[in-house]
């Protein structure tokens, strides 16, 4: 990626795709938390026991899964982008043997 | 000293969730049970009635605009002062160059001209997430007799009228709501910038944009690659609806469930438990407003770079 010139199209699509999954997983993890505890305490009468316990325990989960997703996405943007330096240094290579 | 006072702090921590777990769910008996309402709600201005979403977004509006019309102050009036930097302008202008040095990593000499879109959109999601936390959101307003559903009695103390845990037939329609959990903002500046992505496009590449949806000359002379880049063309312009809606959505889910969220606990357990949502709520605010600039951001990077090209 040059630093003038931005992203190009490939690396563009791949920050959207990471950045749309960041945006999805804290909501999701937390709704699922919060059903799955309001589910368990109407059935076990336990209220508001589990749907606390669950809602809490997925704080750090959700934090922990976003900082992860992020710090894979970019050691994947990483690795992309020292591939592509290699093959335009290998093409280069080639052209002026 | 230091560790004595870290020791009593954290005492005092345990010591309220104790109390939190044992009184906390005692506070069911005196909390009005919550009611979640996916429409704004909306409440008289003289003959019209006005959601209170609405109330939230020109909040969120003033305190930026303030925030700005006063960090710049010295800038605007051409005063030497401006030079050296001090208290708001110093804060204004760190915020300014982090987010568009950010920005112009991600697209470089193109980002001049949408700096000040993508910033904007940053920026205005961010605070109105975050006015939401002040107390006073979604808890006064105007008390109204209950339409549908179950009401609630009050009770007088003062000029003030409050809404008790009792049966009754009244209901309270408050007058600050957060802009993003009313599903008409995010779509809003989901259309704004789906619409900015086209004319970036347009800017960047010329008409020769829309051959990406609608690619006729691949069609006629590039046979059976042609069909198909001209079926890929149809998925390009059905992915563009697509991105209004889940720009659309995405806001507003994560918005509105942090919303249920802060009444959902606090009506279990009144104490304590509710702090650590506040602080969750700060951080999903954060995330995304980033999130919404960053995708914004993205898809120009792809619009305005040509299909298939890469650096």
């Amino acid at each position: 990626m040059s630093e003038r010139k931005g992203l190009g199209w490939r690396e563009g699509a791949f920050l959207a795709e990471a950045a749309a999954q960041i945006g999805c997983l804290t909501v999701v993890v937390i709704l699922l938390a919060l059903g799955a505890g309001l589910w368990l305490d109407s059935r076990l009468g336990t209220k508001p026991w589990f749907t606390l316990g669950l809602v809490l325990a997925s704080i750090p989960v959700s934090l922990y899964m976003v900082v992860r997703l992020a710090l894979s996405a970019a050691r994947r943007a990483q690795g992309r982008e020292s591939e592509e330096s290699k093959e335009s240094k290998e093409s280069e290579e080639s052209e002026n043997r | 000293m230091k560790r004595v006072v870290t020791v009593l702090v954290v005492l005092v921590l345990i010591g309220l969730c104790a109390f939190s777990c044992v009184i906390g769910p005692l506070g069911q008996k005196w909390v009005v049970q919550p009611h979640v309402q996916m429409a704004a709600e909306t409440f008289p201005i003289g003959p019209v009635r006005v959601p209170n979403s609405l109330m939230g977004m020109l909040l969120a509006g003033l305190v930026l605009i303030g925030l700005f019309a006063a960090g710049t102050r010295h800038i605007r009036a051409g005063r030497p002062e401006a030079m050296v930097p001090r208290g708001l302008q110093n804060l204004v202008e760190a915020i300014y160059e982090f987010l568009a040095n950010f920005l112009r990593g991600i697209l470089g000499e193109r980002s001049e001209k949408m700096l000040p879109l993508l910033i904007t959109f940053f920026l205005f999601i961010l605070v109105a997430n975050w006015v939401k936390l002040i107390p006073g959101f979604e808890t006064i307003g105007l008390i109204e007799h209950a339409h549908k559903g179950e009401g609630h009695a009050v009770r007088q103390v003062g000029p003030l009228l409050f809404l008790t845990h009792e049966k009754g037939k009244y209901t309270l329609i408050p007058i600050l709501r957060a802009a993003n959990t009313d599903l008409n903002v995010p779509l809003a500046l989901a259309l704004i910038s789906v619409f900015m992505t086209q004319v970036y496009g347009v800017q960047a590449l010329g008409w020769g944009y829309f051959s990406r949806f609608i690619n006729i000359k691949a069609l006629t002379s590039g046979g059976l690659m042609g069909v198909m880049n001209f079926l890929v063309g149809l998925l390009e312009t059905l992915s563009e609806f697509t991105k209004i809606i889940s720009f659309g959505f995405r806001l507003f889910g994560n918005i509105f469930a942090g919303m249920v969220l802060l009444v959902v606990i606090p009506s279990l357990v009144p104490f304590v438990a509710p702090v650590a949502f506040y602080i969750l709520e700060l951080f999903v605010g954060a995330v995304q407003a980033l999130v919404f600039m960053m995708l914004t951001a993205a898809f120009t990077a792809v619009a305005t770079a040509g299909h298939g090209e890469h650096h």
